[in-house]
This record gives C-alpha cells, sequence and structure tokens, in this order.
C-alpha cells in the first residue's frame, strides 16, 4: 500500500486532541456510555476522511492478460489462408475470453488498424469484419450484387443499394488504406505493442506469411522482448492456387546503340505449366515463345536484344501461363538507358523541303530523325530520347498546349536542345506569340520597331451564338485580347459580335489602347441563334471608312449560319481591298462556307477541335495580314559578335538571303547574326538548363538558295546544332546513378567525380524527375558525402517509368545532364509464393514466442502476473458516511 | 455536474435516516436539581425558549445534511464541465527527443524535457475530470506509457518516469499511433508536446485538427553538427571527410571545428557561419592507418548533444600482388601496377613465370592478388582473389567452345565498379575465346553476340576476374582502359572488400550486418570505444544475422564476428534536433483544447472532503457548545 499525500495523516492527532478536549469540556449532557460512542464514532470519521485525503492505493498481483490477434491482410494472403486464420482466431479469442483475459484484433497490411476493440467477450465475427477481411473475395460479390440490383430495372430497392454502396465503400477503404501495396510489420506490431491496458500482460498472436516488405521484423521482436510480451507467430501456410509469377528480368541498366544484350528472365512458380512468353521492345513484339514452367524457379534467357536509337527504352517481359491465378504479376517492364551520340529531331512543315537540312547534319555526322510536322512526340519519354529538337515552319496551331508545354520542360528543365527555323508559318507568323514556345526562344514575335509602318486595320468577327457558351468564348476573347497585343500599337483592331444579330462589340481602334481594348472585349458573352451576314456588312462598312493600307477580317463560328448571298459579298469586299479569313471550330462549324468565303476573301480558311489553338490561329492571322513580319528580300547578314558557334566559318564572306521573319531580340540573348535592317536573324541563348537558337531565316532553296550552295552550309548547321547539344561541352563530370529502395522510400543517389576520378566536393546537383503526364519536378538534393548527393521520394508508382534526369554545372557554368530511370513493375506482394518459411525460422530463433502451423495453433498464454493499482479513497469516504448517522443517533439517544 | 461513480446516489438516503434521527422525540432523562434555580432559569428563557431552540435543531440538521451531501458528491468523484467543456480523450505524445535536453536559460536553466512534464501537470489538472488521458513516448518507438485512464495522478507520474532520448523521435508516428488508439472515442484529441521538431509540427497540426501543439522552449542558440561522413580515397591514400554544421540561431557565429583522430588533433578548420545557415566542408585527412574520427564543435550551446559527431576511418590497405605470365609478356602489368601506387604495394610485389609458379605454387602464400597472364597454373590457391588473362584452372566454371574473330568490345555492365571511368568503345581485338559459364557469374564486357570477354567468377572462398582474350593481342594496353581495368580490379577484389555492417548508424538504428554472416559464428562481441573505457556485450547471433538494437549513445562501436572486426560509429547528427528555434506562431486548430480553472485548486472530490472534514469538525464544537442541538 502507498499514500500519495501521507503528510495528511499529520492533520490527525491534533484534530483526535481537539476531539478529545471539546469532549471534556461538553455542556452537552450525553451519558458517559454515549459519549464515549460518540467520540469514538467521531474519531472514526475523521480517521475515515484523512485516511482519503491521504490516497492511498493497494497494488494487486493480476494474471489479467491482454491477447492481441494480428491478421495479416495484404495482398499476398489468400482466401483460404484467411478464413482458416479467422477461424483460429474465432476459437483462440472465445479461450482467451472464457479465461477472464481480455482480447482486441488488429488487421495490417500496408497500414494497421484496430478492428475490435480491447473488450473482455467474444461471439463471432461481425458480417462486415468478414467482408472487410476477405475483400479479395468479397468485393468482386458485391460488385456482382450492385450490377444484379441495377440491372434490375425500375425497381431498384433504394435504401439496399444504398447500404451495398456503403459495404463497398468500406470494404474498398480497407483495401486502399490497410490492406495496401505492402506488409508493413513495424506499424503493425507497434499498435498491438501499444493496445490494451498498460496495467495488463500482453500477448501477441501474428497470423501472417511472413512476407514483411517494409520495416524490419526483427526489430518488432526486439521490442517485445524487451517489454516482457509474449509474441507468437501462426503461420499462414494453406496450400496456394497455382500461380506463376515473374520474379526478375536481369538486363543491363545501359546498353549502347545497336549493342546485343541478353535478358535473364527468372520465373517462380508453385506449379508445372505451359506458358507463352512473350518480350517487347518499346511496345512492340521483339519474340514469342511457348515455354515450360517448371515447379520452383525457372531460367530463361532471350539473347540477341539491342536498340538502335539512344535514349530511355522499356523492355516489357509478359507471360501467359496454363494455370494461374493472379495476373498482377505476369507483366514485368525494364527501363534501359541507350546513351549514344547526339540525335536530332526535326520536324518541318514542308516535309518536301527537309532533305538539305538533314543531308547536312547527317554529313557532319549528326543523327537526324527527320518528321513531317505531325511528327512532334507526344510524350515527354520521345522527346528526351532527342539531344535537340529543331522546329521549321509548323504553325502553332499545329501543336497542342500540352506538347508546347512538354517542349518548354524538355529545354528548361531536362537541358534539351531547341531551335526554331524561319518560314511564313514560323515565329510570329507561325501564331507563337505569347506561347510557351516564344518563352524558350531568344527572340519575341511582335516587332517593336519601326513603328511608323503602313498599318493594319483588323476586324476580328466572332460568332457569339448559344453554342459558343463555356470555354470556347472565353477562348475567343483571350484570343482576341493576344492579337490587339500582337499587331503594332498603331495598328487599329475591331471587334463584332454575332449571334441572331450584329453586335459591334469593340469600334475600330488603336491596337495600342490595349486597356479599352480588354475591357470592350470582356462584354462579349454568348447566347442566341447563328446569322453571320450583318456581321460582315458592320465590319465592311467600319473597313470601308478606314484609311488603313490593308484591311483584314477574321471570321470565328462553331455553327451553321443563316442567310445567303455570302461569297457574292466577300468577293466584293476583296475587290474593296478587303481580305477575309476563316476559323471554323468543332465538328458543327459549317466549314463549306467557311472555306468559300475564305476563297472568295483572299484569306485562309483553319478548321480546330482544339478550343485552345485559337489564340494561335487569331494572332498568326493577323500577323500575317499586317505583312510587317515577312521580309523577303535580299538580305546580307551581318555577324555582330564572334562565338565558338561560328568557329572556323568566315562570316565576312557569309551568303546572301532572300528572306526572313522579322522578330525582335530578347534582352538577356546573343545576337550573332542581323540583317542589313538590323533584324535578328541569328540569336542563342540559355533557357533555364537548356539552350536554344532562333534562325529567322531558312535552311531550303526559297531564301536560302545561295546557303545550300556555300562549302561551309553543312559545318555551320553541324556547329549550330552541337552548340544546343552540349556535344561540344568536354565531358569533364562523371555522375554515377542508382537507386535504392528502403523500408520506407526510395532513395536516388549520385556520386559526382571528375574524368581523373577526383569526388568532386563543390559541385552542385540537381535532379529533375518526370511524371506519366509529361511534367516535370524538381526534387530536393541533398549532400551526403564527398561528391555524394541523395535525393528522396516519398513513395513508389508501380507499373510506371520513373525517369530523371541528373544536372550538374563545370566550372564554366556549362550544364551537363545524365539521364536516369527504372520501373518497379508490380508490387512486392505479388512476386511471392507461399509463407516465408526463412523468416519463419529465423523468428522461432529470437525466443520471442512460439511459431505454430494454423492446424497447431493453440492458446498459450505465460503465467506472469501484473500489478494493479486500486485507490481506496471511495471506499474510506463510504465508511465515513456511513458512520454519520450512527453517530447522529448515538447523540440523539444518549 | 457528472460523477464517474454514481452509484454514489444511493448514499443519499443516508441523508434520510439523518433527518429521520432528527425527527426522533426524545424523551429527556431524569435529573434532580433545586427547584429555585429551576424555575428562575425556566421563567427568565421561556420567550425566548421554543424559537431558539427550533433554530439550533435546525442548523445542526442543515450542518449534517451538508455533510452528507459534500461526502455523497466526494465519493461520486463529480467533475465540473463549465460553460462549452466537454470531456475528450486526449492522447499526450511527449516529445523527449535530443533537442529537449536544450537548456532553458529563461526558465531556470530548466531542460525542455522538465518543462514539457510541467506542461502535462498544468495541462491534466486544468482540464475536466471526465477527460480521458493517454500517454505516448514519441522517443525512439512510439510507446504507450498510460493507456486510456482518467487518472491523471498516473498520467503525471508515467511523464516522471520518461527519461531523455538522445536521438531523434518520430512525431509523426506517434501520432499516427495515436490516431490508430482514439479510433470511436468521442471529441478526439491529440496534444504534442514539443519544442517544434523543426518545423515537422507545423505539417502535423494543421492537416489533423484534432492535434494541438503546446510548444516548449524558445532557446536557439545552438550550433551543431547535422552531417560527418567519410570518403577513402585509395588512389591518393587520403580520407575525405565531409561535415555540414547547422547554426540555429539568429546570430552570426565564428567559431572552429576540431579533427581528433584517435584522440590526437588531426585537423582543425576555423569557420564563420551565418545565422540560420548551414556550413559545410570537405576535409582531406592524410591518414592511411585509418582510426576513429572524432569532429567537434568548439563553443558551448544550449545544446551540447549535437556538437560532437564520429566517423570510420578505414585503414587504406595497400594489396601485394603476384604477376605470372612469361617473362616477355609482363612489361605492360607491371606499368600498370607501378601507377597504381600507393594502391599496390611495390616493395611485397612481384613478378614471376609461370614455370616458377609451378614449382613453388604450394608454398606461395600472403599475396592478396595474383595475376595469371597467359598461362595455365596446375594448381591454385584453394583461397583468393585472381585475374586470370587469356586463360584459367580448370575448376573454374568456364567452358571454352570456339574461338571468336576479331570480336567487337562492350561494356555490359555499366554500373559495376569494376567497369567504373572504362571506355572499352572500339578496342581492337584479334580474337577471343568463345566461353559458356556453367554458374552464375557476373559479365561486365561482351560481344555484340552477347558473348562474355570481361567477366566477374563468384565463388564461396575465391573471386575471380578473367579476360576471355589475349590482352597484348589487341590495342588495349595502349588505351586509358587498361590500367583503369586493373585498378579497378585491383580496388574491388582486394582494397575495397565490403564490410560487415554500415560505418554510421544514427542514435536508436538497430545495427544488422549487411551481408550474411559465416554459419559457423555463434555469437558476436560489440565494444564501445569510448574515451574512458571500452565495455563490451556479448549477444548470440540469429541464424546469418544478429540484431544490435542498444544504440542508445554516441560513439564509436567495434563488433567482432569471428576472426574478424568491424566499426561503426553511431551518431546524432540530425537537422531535426539541432534546429532548436522555436516554431513560427502556428495557427491553432479550429477545435482547441479549452483549459479550465480548478476548485480550490485541488481535484473535486478531494476539495469536497476536505470541506466536509472542516464541516464535521465545525460540528463536534457547537454540539458540545450547545450552540447546536
Amino acid at each position: 500500500m502507498y499514500f500519495d499525500l501521507a503528510w495528511c495523516w499529520l492533520l490527525l492527532p491534533p484534530l483526535l486532541i481537539y476531539l478529545l478536549w471539546m469532549s471534556k469540556r461538553s455542556y452537552a449532557q450525553l451519558r458517559p456510555l454515549a459519549k464515549w460512542s460518540s467520540l469514538g464514532l467521531r474519531a472514526a470519521i475523521l480517521l475515515c476522511l484523512i485516511g482519503a485525503l491521504t490516497q492511498p492505493a493497494i497494488i494487486k498481483q493480476s494474471y489479467s492478460h491482454h491477447v492481441v490477434f494480428l491478421l495479416d491482410v495484404s495482398q499476398s494472403i489468400t482466401d483460404d489462408n484467411l478464413d482458416s486464420a479467422m477461424a483460429s482466431i474465432n476459437k483462440l479469442a472465445g479461450q482467451t475470453i472464457e479465461m477472464g483475459h481480455t482480447i482486441s484484433v488488429i488487421a495490417f497490411g500496408e497500414n494497421a488498424s484496430l478492428e475490435v476493440k480491447p473488450q473482455d467477450e467474444w461471439e463471432d465475427w461481425p458480417e462486415s469484419l468478414r467482408d472487410r477481411f476477405t475483400y479479395q473475395r468479397s468485393l468482386p460479390a458485391l460488385y456482382a450484387q450492385r450490377t444484379n440490383l441495377l440491372a434490375s430495372g425500375e425497381s431498384i430497392d433504394k435504401s439496399a443499394m444504398e447500404k451495398l454502396q456503403t459495404s463497398i465503400k468500406d470494404v474498398e477503404e480497407f483495401r486502399k488504406l490497410i490492406a495496401g501495396d505492402s506488409t508493413n510489420i513495424d506499424i503493425a506490431t507497434r499498435l498491438a505493442l501499444n493496445s490494451g491496458s498498460t496495467q495488463q500482460r500482453h500477448t501477441i498472436y501474428i497470423y501472417t506469411d511472413g512476407n514483411f516488405n517494409r520495416g524490419q521484423w526483427s526489430r518488432a521482436w526486439d521490442i517485445a522482448k524487451k517489454t516482457e510480451t509474449t509474441l507468437h507467430t501462426v503461420k499462414l501456410d494453406r496450400p496456394i492456387p497455382p500461380e506463376v509469377a515473374i520474379s526478375e528480368v536481369a538486363l543491363p541498366s545501359t546498353a549502347r546503340t545497336n549493342q546485343g544484350f541478353t535478358a535473364r528472365i527468372r520465373l517462380v512458380s508453385n506449379v508445372e505449366t505451359e506458358a507463352q512468353l512473350s518480350i517487347f521492345k518499346d511496345g512492340y513484339v521483339f519474340s514469342n515463345r511457348n515455354t515450360q514452367v517448371s515447379k520452383g524457379e525457372t531460367i530463361i534467357e532471350v539473347p540477341g536484344l539491342y536498340f538502335l536509337d539512344k535514349g530511355f527504352h522499356t523492355i516489357e517481359v509478359v507471360i501467359q501461363p496454363v494455370k494461374d491465378t493472379h495476373l498482377q504479376n505476369n507483366t514485368f517492364q525494364s527501363l534501359i538507358i541507350v546513351p549514344g551520340e547526339a540525335r536530332i529531331l526535326y520536324v518541318d512543315g514542308n516535309e518536301d523541303q527537309m532533305l538539305y537540312l538533314k543531308s547536312a547534319l547527317e554529313l557532319e555526322g549528326i543523327s537526324v530523325d527527320a518528321r513531317p510536322d505531325t511528327g512532334v512526340p507526344q510524350t515527354m519519354t520521345e522527346l528526351l530520347s532527342y539531344d535537340a529538337f529543331i522546329l521549321c515552319n509548323v504553325p502553332a496551331d499545329r501543336l497542342s498546349q500540352r506538347q508546347m508545354q512538354m517542349i518548354r520542360s524538355y529545354v528548361r528543365d531536362f537541358g534539351g536542345g531547341f531551335i526554331m527555323l524561319g518560314g511564313e508559318e514560323s515565329f510570329g507568323l507561325g501564331g507563337y506569340f505569347k506561347t510557351p514556345i516564344e518563352e524558350i526562344l531568344p527572340v519575341s514575335m511582335p516587332i517593336q520597331k519601326d513603328l511608323l509602318r503602313p498599318s493594319l486595320g483588323l476586324i476580328l468577327v466572332i460568332d457569339k451564338s448559344g453554342s459558343m457558351a463555356g470555354a470556347k468564348i472565353q477562348l475567343a476573347k483571350r484570343a482576341a485580347i493576344a492579337t490587339a497585343e500582337a499587331i503594332n500599337p498603331r495598328d487599329r483592331i475591331g471587334v463584332i459580335g454575332f449571334d441572331s444579330e450584329s453586335r459591334i462589340i469593340l469600334e475600330l481602334t488603336s491596337a495600342g489602347n490595349r486597356a479599352a481594348i480588354a475591357s470592350h472585349i470582356a462584354n462579349l458573352e454568348a447566347g442566341g441563334g447563328t446569322f453571320l451576314y450583318p456581321a460582315l456588312e458592320d465590319a465592311y462598312r467600319q473597313l470601308i471608312q478606314s484609311n488603313v493600307r490593308r484591311k483584314h477580317i477574321i471570321v470565328l463560328s462553331d455553327g451553321q449560319t443563316q442567310g445567303f448571298g455570302y461569297q457574292e459579298f466577300v468577293q466584293q469586299m476583296a475587290a474593296d481591298g478587303i481580305t477575309l479569313s476563316a476559323v471554323g471550330i468543332g465538328e458543327g462549324a459549317d466549314m463549306q462556307l467557311m472555306e468559300a468565303i475564305a476563297i472568295a476573301g483572299g484569306g485562309r480558311a483553319y478548321f480546330t477541335n482544339d478550343f485552345f489553338s485559337i489564340p494561335q490561329i487569331f494572332t498568326r492571322e493577323a500577323l500575317r495580314a499586317s505583312k510587317n513580319m515577312l521580309i523577303e528580300r535580299l538580305v546580307q547578314p551581318i555577324a555582330l559578335t564572334h562565338d565558338a558557334l561560328l568557329d572556323e566559318i568566315d562570316v565576312d564572306e557569309l551568303p546572301l538571303l532572300t528572306g526572313y521573319v522579322a522578330t525582335t531580340a530578347k534582352q538577356a540573348a546573343d545576337i550573332l547574326l542581323v540583317s542589313d535592317s538590323g533584324d535578328p536573324i541569328l540569336a542563342k541563348w540559355r533557357y533555364g538548363l537548356g539552350r536554344s537558337i532562333a534562325y529567322t531565316s531558312e535552311a531550303k532553296p526559297r531564301w536560302a538558295e545561295d546557303w545550300l550552295q556555300w562549302e561551309d552550309f553543312a559545318k555551320f548547321w553541324a556547329q549550330l546544332v552541337r552548340s544546343v547539344t552540349g556535344e561540344d561541352l568536354a565531358q569533364t563530370i562523371a555522375v554515377e546513378r542508382n537507386h535504392q529502395r528502403t523500408n520506407t522510400n526510395l532513395l536516388l543517389q549520385a556520386d559526382v567525380s571528375d574524368s581523373s576520378g577526383e569526388f568532386l566536393t563543390d559541385i552542385n546537383l540537381l535532379l529533375t524527375s518526370v511524371d506519366a503526364q509529361g511534367r516535370s519536378n524538381t526534387l530536393d538534393v541533398k549532400r551526403i558525402g564527398p561528391g555524394q548527393f541523395q535525393a528522396q521520394l516519398p513513395s513508389i508508382k508501380y507499373g510506371q517509368a520513373q525517369q530523371f534526369v541528373w544536372h550538374a554545372a563545370d566550372d564554366l557554368e556549362e550544364i551537363h545532364t545524365f539521364p536516369y530511370g527504372f520501373i518497379y513493375s508490380f508490387s512486392p506482394e505479388h512476386s511471392t509464393l507461399g509463407a516465408n518459411e526463412t523468416v519463419f525460422a529465423d523468428i522461432q530463433a529470437t525466443g520471442a514466442g512460439q511459431v505454430m502451423s494454423l492446424d497447431n495453433s493453440k492458446l498459450i498464454i505465460p503465467e506472469v502476473t501484473s500489478q494493479i493499482v486500486i485507490a481506496l479513497w471511495p471506499y474510506l469516504l463510504t465508511i465515513a458516511l456511513l458512520l454519520v448517522p450512527i453517530d447522529i443517533l448515538c447523540r440523539r439517544l444518549g | 455536474m457528472t460523477l464517474l461513480a454514481p452509484w454514489a446516489l444511493w448514499l443519499f438516503s443516508i441523508g434520510g435516516a439523518v433527518v429521520a434521527l432528527y425527527l426522533l422525540k426524545i424523551r429527556r432523562h431524569r435529573q434532580t436539581v433545586p427547584a429555585i434555580e429551576f424555575w428562575r432559569a425556566l421563567v427568565s428563557q421561556a420567550p425566548v425558549r421554543s424559537l431558539f431552540q427550533r433554530l439550533k435543531r435546525l442548523f445542526s440538521l442543515l450542518l449534517w445534511l451538508i455533510i452528507v451531501a459534500l461526502l455523497v458528491l466526494a465519493t461520486g468523484n463529480p467533475i465540473f464541465s463549465f460553460g462549452k467543456i466537454k470531456p475528450r480523450s486526449i492522447a499526450i505524445i511527449l516529445d523527449n527527443s535530443a533537442s529537449m535536453q536544450t537548456i532553458e536559460s529563461e526558465a531556470e536553466n530548466k531542460t525542455r524535457l522538465q518543462l514539457a512534464k510541467e506542461a502535462i501537470n498544468e495541462l491534466t489538472s486544468r482540464r475536466p475530470v471526465a477527460d480521458e488521458w493517454m500517454l505516448i513516448e514519441a522517443g525512439r518507438e512510439p510507446q504507450v506509457h498510460i493507456a486510456w485512464t482518467r487518472d491523471r495522478r498516473a498520467v503525471r507520474d508515467a511523464a516522471d518516469s520518461i527519461k531523455t532520448y538522445e536521438g531523434s523521435s518520430d512525431l509523426a508516428a506517434s501520432k499516427e499511433l495515436a490516431q490508430q488508439l482514439l479510433v470511436g472515442k468521442e471529441r478526439p484529441c491529440i496534444v504534442i508536446i514539443s519544442d517544434g521538431a523543426n518545423d515537422e509540427i507545423i505539417k502535423l497540426s494543421t492537416e489533423d485538427k484534432t492535434v494541438v501543439y503546446w510548444p516548449i522552449g524558445n532557446s536557439d542558440d545552438n550550433l551543431g553538427i547535422t552531417h560527418l561522413s567519410v570518403r577513402t580515397h585509395r588512389q591518393k591514400s587520403a580520407h575525405y571527410a565531409f561535415i555540414r554544421v547547422l547554426n540555429a540561431s539568429g546570430n552570426e557565429i565564428e567559431t572552429r571545428i576540431v579533427f581528433e583522430l584517435d584522440g590526437s588533433t588531426a585537423a582543425v578548420e576555423p569557420f564563420t557561419i551565418a545565422a540560420n545557415s548551414e556550413w559545410e566542408k570537405t576535409v582531406i585527412l592524410n591518414a592511411p592507418q585509418g582510426g576513429v574520427l572524432r569532429a567537434s564543435i568548439d563553443r558551448d550551446d544550449s545544446l551540447m548533444l549535437d556538437n560532437e559527431a564520429f566517423a570510420i576511418l578505414d585503414p587504406i590497405r595497400s594489396a601485394s600482388t603476384l604477376l605470372i605470365t612469361p617473362p616477355e609478356d609482363a612489361y605492360f602489368f607491371e606499368q600498370a601496377l607501378v601507377a597504381m601506387e600507393p594502391l599496390v604495394d611495390l616493395d611485397s610485389s612481384s613478378t614471376i613465370s609461370p614455370d616458377e609458379f609451378d614449382q613453388t605454387a604450394a608454398t606461395i602464400q600472403d599475396f592478396d592478388l595474383m595475376i595469371f597472364n597467359n598461362c595455365l597454373p596446375k594448381q591454385i590457391p584453394p583461397t583468393g582473389k585472381f585475374i586470370f588473362v587469356n586463360g584459367w584452372p580448370a575448376e573454374l566454371p568456364i567452358t571454352v567452345s570456339g574461338i571468336i574473330d576479331s570480336p567487337e568490345l562492350f561494356v555490359s555492365q555499366r554500373d559495376h565498379p569494376l567497369t567504373r571511368y572504362l571506355t572499352l568503345r572500339a578496342v581492337m581485338l584479334a580474337q577471343a575465346q568463345r566461353v559458356e559459364l556453367t554458374q552464375r557469374s557476373t559479365v561486365l564486357a561482351q560481344t555484340t553476340e552477347a558473348d562474355p570477354l570481361i567477366f566477374l567468377i563468384d565463388q564461396p572462398d575465391r573471386q575471380a576476374l578473367c579476360l576471355a582474350f589475349d590482352v597484348l593481342d589487341s590495342d588495349l594496353p595502349f588505351r586509358n582502359a587498361f590500367p583503369m581495368l586493373m585498378r579497378n580490379a585491383v580496388a574491388f577484389l582486394v582494397t575495397e572488400q565490403p564490410n560487415w555492417i554500415r560505418s554510421e548508424y544514427h542514435i536508436g538504428e538497430i545495427i544488422q550486418p549487411v551481408r550474411p554472416l559465416p554459419r559457423d559464428v555463434s555469437e558476436i562481441t560489440i565494444a564501445r570505444l569510448s574515451a574512458d573505457e571500452i565495455s563490451q556485450q556479448t549477444i548470440p547471433t540469429n541464424g546469418e544475422s544478429f540484431t544490435f538494437s542498444s544504440t542508445l549513445e554516441r560513439g564509436p562501436l567495434r563488433i567482432s564476428i569471428g576472426n574478424e572486426f568491424a566499426y561503426a560509429v553511431v551518431n546524432l547528427t540530425s537537422t531535426k534536433e539541432t534546429a532548436i528555434g522555436p516554431v513560427v506562431a502556428i495557427a491553432q486548430p479550429g477545435d482547441n483544447l479549452v483549459l479550465t480553472g480548478r476548485l480550490l485548486g485541488m481535484v473535486p472530490w478531494l476539495a469536497l472532503t476536505v470541506i466536509a472534514l472542516a464541516l464535521i469538525t465545525l460540528e463536534w464544537l457547537t454540539y458540545h457548545f450547545r450552540w447546536t442541538e
């Protein structure tokens, strides 16, 4: 026994003396017996009260145990094993309760949850828990129930459906949050060791197959021993159905171009069966073969694999066994990086004229992949397999917004090179004003000089009928504003909206008055029918009264317009010097009419389903109409500064050009060649980690016929390309890359040294990742040693290629890039077949408890005691209370 | 008000008994007194007697009823809910990590852990008695110290028993455990009493509204080592030590770091570090003999635990090599070995002919590496490291199936240490042996048809690098790749043999071998190599592994595994612990934890008992002085 406030006993002697003294001097004329009885009772009451104040407690030995059943519900556990485990827990839990102990049940996989709270009673498994634990079986059954219920048509029982949906959601959440993709033994044992009362001894039963792939099981057993907790393990060792899994595909992480290599495929199986084995290279079938899979391990070697191109490549191995249960482990993907010589992607809008530049580069030993304008890569993986990207004469509306953003990321985040060549569909004329591509380039599209040039009168006639509501009208507004910004501030712009009738949104006004233009255009709201004619009349009236030199109308519509006589009217406008272009958007557009009026108006017709390209089409049309950008005359390129790019080229004898696209050099750009009027011909700069070049003329006969004859033509282009690929950089840095999977996350490591093997201690390394959507993300990189760096990934995404690029800047601030990547095909839960006997043997050796099979599972609770502390103050107060009436009675009767 | 023991209300029936006793008609007992005196007293008191007597009796009854009521309520263990305060289930997480050892000069030089325990006292005393409490220690491993209870004293006692953990605690895991144990509880709440763990608390308390952060500590005067790692540059026979120091304070600090190797000063690095920033440095230490490196900051601050860190400097071994080659083929190999000094100890290395080797094979020993060039030795030692060039003994699992003419050579394992910095592009080979490897081996370079040309054979007692072509019948010796390959081979096969354990662990980390132990090792001995003494501990192995978890102190360890020794250090080195500055104010979650006052500064039942005790004492006085009846 112990007392919390033992000093309270000091109150007792003075109080007893007081009682006695008062009793002696009492005026209450009690009989002696009553007097002494009263004194004794009062003393007893005080004793009890002071005793309570001291807060006494006794420590009692208890044999009460808390038995925790930990049930492994990860994906590697079969339903048969789960059923048997639940039956075993049911039996043992009942026995535990009968013995007067308490129980709790914890389910664990990737996470753990207390499914049955500490309690001293047990009947059987509730149905809801059965559904949760056997989610691999119950979910398909619940889905089937839902389908059947829905198929019952109008007579759907709403309450039954709601109940079913709740059950499905509950089981789905359990599968996602608790079962997950791994088996985390740490988190499970931590909860088990800490559930229940701290005044009870703990005995833990772990029902598992021993395939722990997160956490350290030995750590849990160590803690259990230290806390004197008994930890029994029950092996979930029921035979599993036929299963074949690809355990490993051994491949070199890198291979040179055209280098043969062998894939060493390791299959594991619990059954002998036939199977078809397919190998895919970058998604294309490489080989198909029938193979015999043995019970246990089967090794298959597939030689003769190779890649012709540099970059990231995938090898996918697919096995289709005759006897098998799970599909998740039948596909294994690996990522291989093929380094090699610089490889260039060249996309040109004039397919028939690609030969000139392609041949010149190939003559200089540069590998070129030339494609028409439909060949702009859709994925970052594809783009990253090239060192530089040359884009020539491809209008912006041929590229999606996502593609342009991807190209920007390719240059900025992955250090890729980018070159844009001139042409009628390039730079501003191609509609690249205010696009991600303009951001990359060292030149901007609007011309900010020669403001006194003849001006343009441009009217945008925009369909604002009801069908344009939403994104279309918003993009049309944005396009109108962008157009006003793109053209010369002295040019004039007007906007007319039309539905059933025409409405002048913005009178023909100076393009420099941007704030007013924007506020007027904001008033454009969609609604009503579609009737173009009155709007054309309004546009004509405004333009004919205007004294501008070039007059142009752009019509935008997404529907079938009313009325007739358009062609004749537009021909009349053309005769009056007003040109017209038409843009049809969406499948519902009247393209026949659009084309007809565009031809009649001497302009161009566009059709697009990509609403986001509207701004590009508008600006492109406006800039073409202004004819300010297209310079077609004899031009002598003049070298402004010396640059390594022009080494060994006689810049004083550069051939004449016959045209280029006018642009404005950005402030930070290096301008290497200019026209005689000062417009940039060749400009370069660094954008993010990459480099880009703007060459505003062509490498084709139309503008560069003399250049094609020039003896340094190939050399000039090769040097230009090499300057953006980084190939001219001295290989001063070597970066060894690897990754490591830990219990909790994924570590990417890099070891940086110079060419002599010296650790680079002062260098900074950056790491960029690219996700499945092509978005780039910069990761935190930490220096972990001399020349050693590490980055951490929070989670592993199964079945997705994980691509990264390490960047390092050398002493000259030149950036070197080092690609890296890998794929984890599936969760380790699917790579195992049956119980892990090695782990069980090691667990047995720890001596922290017994390892038993399912059939022999039995309740073993050690006969050790724990201490229970019982507070006595409530009892003392009760005694004092009971004595009170006796005390009074005694006095009353005395 | 709520009673935790409502059964006590039955005790109110005692009040009824008391009233009944007062209603009891008392038969007065006879007493003989002088009649004259009696009548005089009676006459003088008669006008007031009946009223006063009645009041005296009522007052007495009232007093008793109050006493009974107080005692009944006290027995019922009442709680008082004021206003919106409702009983909650509160899991307290006590951070006892290294940073909680910080001494707070503004708080009477108490440590943060002491302040945290005081905070628990305050918290538990200012909440309704009906609150349920649980205390979790966040230290090395989240651990419940007291499970759900309403006994706040038990919570305080449990908190008092928690000791400092000199490592880094995992508040997120503690919070996760608390959440799991709070499932199903009404009005759950997690109170984290911590110094913020370098702003980790911000994430924890903003992502979950049940979390209430109770900040501890204001001091930020701390400079700590957050990283120390060492790499060995064998070619230079030097160690590169990389150190990172964090200044958690708001002031620029000028001080120095002292590197001691086995107790002797090896280097001193003065430095100036800006406020709230890091300082990094790589120091080159020329200590081929190796040893225990201790780095310490020469400055006292609020947290001394992070002012030192340790690292192991592996001794840089020089390999002794035996080159067995026809004398006329020796030149390029010898030149490659000479260029490798000090990686190769030339004094203990030698070159002999195949005949000489065959004659003395039985007696040759103690070479770290044997290089056989263009010869087929009759026998080779049963254990050791070898390089075989264009020929190998039959006992190796290699089958020669033909000759390849003019093969092209490609590196197939670019990541392997043996092919580090190796460029074999366009190496001209006249011919090579076509081989088949009958056991698992590592192919490092191969032809375009995937025929192995350079490969590594790993056997239990032997490791051999094999080249399936005559080096001298190619232009390889004239390329950088040849000495590079030889250097990689010496480094990989001899001097860079993997350790049994990692060289650095953090406090609280479990030490386990990184490769399987020999089966015949049944126990290992771990010695702490502190400056004052060496304490040893023997633990049994567990199959091919062992688990050593007593890593609660900083310093070097020596682990004896059979006849071999492995060294490791245990460090704190944690940015989270060194950054002791107070957390930038966190917006408290909407569901705040409201605190209340107490009844007479005591728990209610205690206060009620004290009042009852006082009243009983008073009643005794009034009764015997006849103020009541």
